[in-house]
């Protein structure tokens, strides 16, 4: 089975260098001091953000700046198929890399002696899983209203027989590898670079510049929809 | 056990130190520290000893059935053991905590799911049994940059490793021959993958400094983290950077590029210490294994006295028989500690002198020593106050003639 | 690309808002604000190769040579003089350490309070011993911000007798945000409850008390009629979703919602259901807009 049929189209009708269809959306629950939740083609996540409040374990506490913990939860279908797993080492490893994430991106000198818990739930996976994790933690974390560098934006891009593709799925990403890559967009700089599977040196420099300009599409994706979130509330919020 | 945090000062220096230019070892910012690869009596055992850090690589195999999914390839699986025996903060029980976890799935990134390994090869008859090699790397000392020295282990274990031939019957069953029937197989490795690890630290907001082969405390004080997984012939297998810092894409790639060509001086070494090994082994009857190439703290302070020795006179039994002699006015409690504390420093000096000689001069001398410190210690704790005189008396008769059986050592 | 919940209602949007130039300016994180150096960075916003730029999503205010961003969504900042809510997490030597919406926890020191007994006097050391006979974990106070300190908590004081424990009632949390600026926080409602607005987003609905018996340390169990009782729910339920449709929570604002609800006859326990929110917060909008 082909990824990209002869005419240069992938399986779903989109070209190499297509993104799949972002539907996301600012503050759906009340509760937690900012929420989102992203859909990037079939991938769905869910994020919440607590704080920054008052560190739980005292010997965690960093006076000179904030302390980022994520926790990342896939639901137990979230393969198409029931998988009961306990939290396993590529779940906690995830969590990790996008704790790390945001450690460079949130302004943590405004916040000594606070925490910052993000909660990142993968309600579907079909590829992309950690893109669609940062981008859906951007979002929370500015609807909570915590002091951030920049947007976090996250693309994945894939090599497929000399051919770069942005934004497998599943299925395309089984064949070859799979480089992540998150970014400042209005900066430019890299926060985070994750290759799995072999990816020669030459292919690699274009599959990164693939990935980032994916990047900042998201980008452009994210923000309208933050104006669009603003616009709506402001209105009647300054309704007084 | 708590880690001891860093104290400000040492951070500060550290980080400043680097800002201008210095790493705290003296070594440049690209430049590893000294590696030595060795191998232990079996096949596929290695070790690997970087700067201070030592880990330790075990390949073992086992008969399985494969996995459905794919019938005709053998398993491969790697397990990391970071215990408190590496360093005292860690947590006991080897498995959990997230530096594990990051170091394995580095491991696995490059070794596994770079399919480095020919797992086809393993196979014995398809659907029904495949050799499973499983690699457990424990970690010795922990002295920064795990993530080399555990891949730089394995890899070499790996192609150490010959896992034993077998015979199979037409009713499928499987006869593992030993050793001394059939000679055992040799693995194939396409490609050897090699992991470099680099620290940025950033002493300012905007700057980052690149540091190549971090120790532990630079590990401590760094920033972020830059994995790159990699072999001689252009493949990328992995690649783990996971942020703590914004880089620009320049910085990204000019650290590829530098781990190019540190790879293929891995690789390098990596092959030619398998080669040595197998070639020694060939010629040796019995292999030696670790037993001379890991150096124990016993050696290394043999080593530091011979050191010493060879600089300093030895002056230790003189300056204490002066010393016993004003002493005999003053009360009976110092005195009976003088012969002790002489005793002891005799016995030492007897010790230190017997290791530049024969094993078997040590022994007399350290005999000698002994049953002339116990009886001394017997008879002071026996006599009393006014006999000290005597047990001074004797006491330097002993030292003398422990004194001439120094001096005749130390002619020889 | 609407996303909704199950059963969720689209969110009140508003009738009238200020158009065209009036309105701030609207920024995200990440984007240029100014240039020019000679203006003061403020909240919201920092410093990078001499360019202003947000940090976070919100509009944009210039005072003088101030710019600040506010966020529409943030933890309590805290003001002093702000009466606010607060619960008590801990109790240490001679402080209370309290929970209040904010990014670090509050102080409440014993000297702050005004100590049962009525008159003045100094804490000894019985008063120190007997901290937890007066306020324990969990309890929920009315205080006054008195200081902000260097690390960014705040440092409560209850010093008249309007502020101290709160006895019977509920505790609703929303948003600081959302709350009205207004220089007295509690107000007795015409209907028959006391409504305490804390500046930091937590809201106390309780019965209304005579004046003398304000504030002391001792819960007043006397069992609450079940009219008033009906009462303070329905504020809480009107409180709620204004707060859900991210209408500004004011004493006017609670009062039409309750009268629009009493009106329309909705029960107590059918406010929570997303069209009844819905009705009543069109309504509440509309009826304010007259």
């Amino acid at each position: 089975m082909e990824i990209i049929s002869p005419e240069g189209l992938r399986q779903d009708g989109r070209t190499p260098t297509c993104l799949r269809i972002i539907k996301c959306r600012l503050g759906l629950y009340d509760r937690p001091n900012g929420s989102a939740y992203i859909e990037m083609g079939n991938t769905k996540v869910l994020a919440a953000v607590y704080g920054p409040r008052e560190v739980r374990s005292k010997n965690k506490q960093n006076l000179d700046e904030c302390v980022i913990q994520c926790e990342m939860s896939r639901i137990a279908a979230c393969g198409g198929e029931r998988v009961r797993r306990a939290r396993d080492k590529r779940t906690r490893a995830l969590s990790h890399q996008i704790a790390g994430v945001f450690h460079a991106a949130i302004r943590k000198s405004k916040y000594p002696g606070s925490q910052i818990d993000i909660y990142v739930q993968v309600l579907q996976e079909d590829g992309g899983v950690m893109s669609a994790c940062v981008n859906a933690s951007t979002l929370a974390l500015i609807h909570a209203g915590v002091e951030l560098l920049d947007y976090v934006t996250s693309c994945t891009a894939s090599i497929n027989k000399q051919t770069a593709i942005l934004d497998a799925t599943n299925m395309e990403g089984q064949a070859g590898c799979e480089v992540t890559v998150s970014l400042l967009p209005n900066k430019g700089s890299i926060v985070s670079l994750d290759s799995s599977h072999t990816v020669h040196r030459d292919q690699f420099e274009a599959v990164m510049d693939l990935a980032t300009a994916g990047c900042q599409q998201v980008y452009q994706e994210l923000f309208s929809q933050v104006e669009a979130y603003l616009q709506d509330k402001h209105a009647i919020m300054s309704h007084r | 056990m708590k880690e001891t945090p860093l104290s400000t000062c040492e951070r500060t220096a550290l980080t400043d130190m680097v800002e201008c230019g210095l790493r705290h070892d003296r070594r440049g910012f690209l430049e590893a520290r000294d590696t030595t690869i060795s191998f232990g009596r079996e096949y596929g055992s290695c070790s690997v000893i970087l700067g201070e850090t030592r880990v330790l690589a075990q390949v073992t195999c086992e008969v399985v059935e494969p996995r459905a999914s794919r019938p005709s390839e053998g398993k491969l699986s790697i397990a990391v053991h970071l215990s408190p025996m590496a360093a005292p903060h860690l947590e006991p029980g080897g498995g959990g905590g997230s530096e594990v976890d990051a170091l394995q799935q580095v491991l696995e990134r490059n070794i596994k799911e770079s399919r480095c390994l020919d797992l086809e090869s393993l196979c014995i008859r398809a659907e029904e049994s495949v050799w499973q090699l499983r690699v457990d790397i424990t970690v010795l000392n922990h002295d920064g940059n795990l993530c080399d020295a555990s891949n730089m282990a394995a890899v070499a274990a790996l192609r150490h490793f010959h896992r034993p031939d077998v015979l199979v019957e037409e009713d499928g069953r499987v006869t593992v021959l030993s050793h001394a029937t059939s000679p055992p197989v040799p693995t194939f490795m396409r490609k050897v993958p090699v992991c470099v690890s680099y620290a940025l630290v950033c002493p300012q907001e905007d700057k980052c400094l690149v540091l190549m082969d971090p120790t532990h405390v630079e590990e401590r004080v760094m920033t972020g983290k830059l994995v790159a997984g990699l072999n001689p012939h252009g493949d990328i297998t992995s690649l783990v950077f996971p942020g703590r810092v914004a880089l620009k894409k320049e910085q990204i790639m000019k650290c590829l590029e530098h781990a190019f060509r540190r790879a293929k001086i891995i690789a390098e070494m990596v092959q030619q210490a398998v080669e040595d090994d197998l070639q020694t082994r060939a010629t040796e009857d019995r292999p030696s294994g670790f037993r001379d190439k890991l150096v124990s703290d016993e050696e290394y302070k043999r080593q530091r006295f011979t050191h010493l020795m060879a600089t300093k006179v030895l002056t230790l039994p003189t300056e204490s028989t002066e010393a016993a002699v004003p002493m005999e006015e003053e009360p009976s409690a110092p005195e009976e500690q003088d012969p002790a504390n002489e005793t002891t420093t005799n016995v030492t000096a007897t010790s230190t002198n017997g290791l530049v000689d024969t094993p078997d001069d040590l022994e007399e001398s350290r005999t000698t020593a002994v049953i002339a410190s116990v009886t001394k210690t017997c008879k002071n704790k026996k006599k009393k106050v006014k006999k000290t005189k005597d047990v001074k008396m004797e006491s330097d008769s002993e030292e003398e003639q422990q004194q001439t059986l120094l001096t005749s050592q130390d002619l020889q | 690309m609407d996303i909704e919940l199950a059963c969720e209602l689209p969110r009140v949007r508003a009738m009238v808002g200020p158009e065209g130039p009036q309105r701030p300016p609207l920024v995200t994180p990440g984007e240029i604000i100014t240039h020019d150096t000679s203006f003061m960075r403020g909240h919201g916003t920092y410093m990078e190769n001499n360019t202003q730029v947000a940090s976070v999503a919100g509009y944009i205010t210039r005072v003088n040579r101030l710019i600040t961003v506010t966020p529409l969504r943030q933890v309590y900042q805290g003001a002093i003089g702000d009466t606010i809510v607060g619960r008590i997490t801990k109790v240490q030597n001679n402080r209370w350490k309290v929970d209040v919406n904010s990014r670090l926890d509050a102080e409440l020191r014993l000297v702050n309070i005004q100590l049962p007994g009525g008159e003045q006097r100094r804490s000894s050391l019985e008063d120190e011993r007997g901290m937890r006979g007066l306020l324990r974990e969990g309890d929920l106070v009315c205080v006054e911000v008195q200081k902000i300190s260097n690390d960014g908590g705040l440092r409560l004081a209850a010093r008249s007798s309007k502020f101290g424990k709160l006895s019977q009632g509920t505790l609703l949390g929303v948003s600081p945000s959302l709350i009205v600026q207004d220089k007295q926080r509690m107000h007795d409602l015409p209907c028959g409850a006391r409504v305490v607005f804390g500046a930091n987003g937590y809201v106390y609905v309780s019965p209304t008390v005579p004046e003398e018996q304000a504030s002391t340390y001792t819960v007043n169990f006397e069992e609450v009629p079940v009219d008033v009782r009906k009462t303070i729910g329905r504020l809480r339920n009107c409180i709620k979703l204004l707060a859900h449709h991210t209408i500004m929570i004011s004493p006017t604002s609670v009062m039409t919602a309750y009268d629009i609800s009493i009106e329309q006859e909705f029960e107590i326990r059918d406010m929570l259901k997303p069209d009844v929110m819905q009705d009543v917060a069109i309504a509440t909008v509309q009826a304010m807009n007259e």
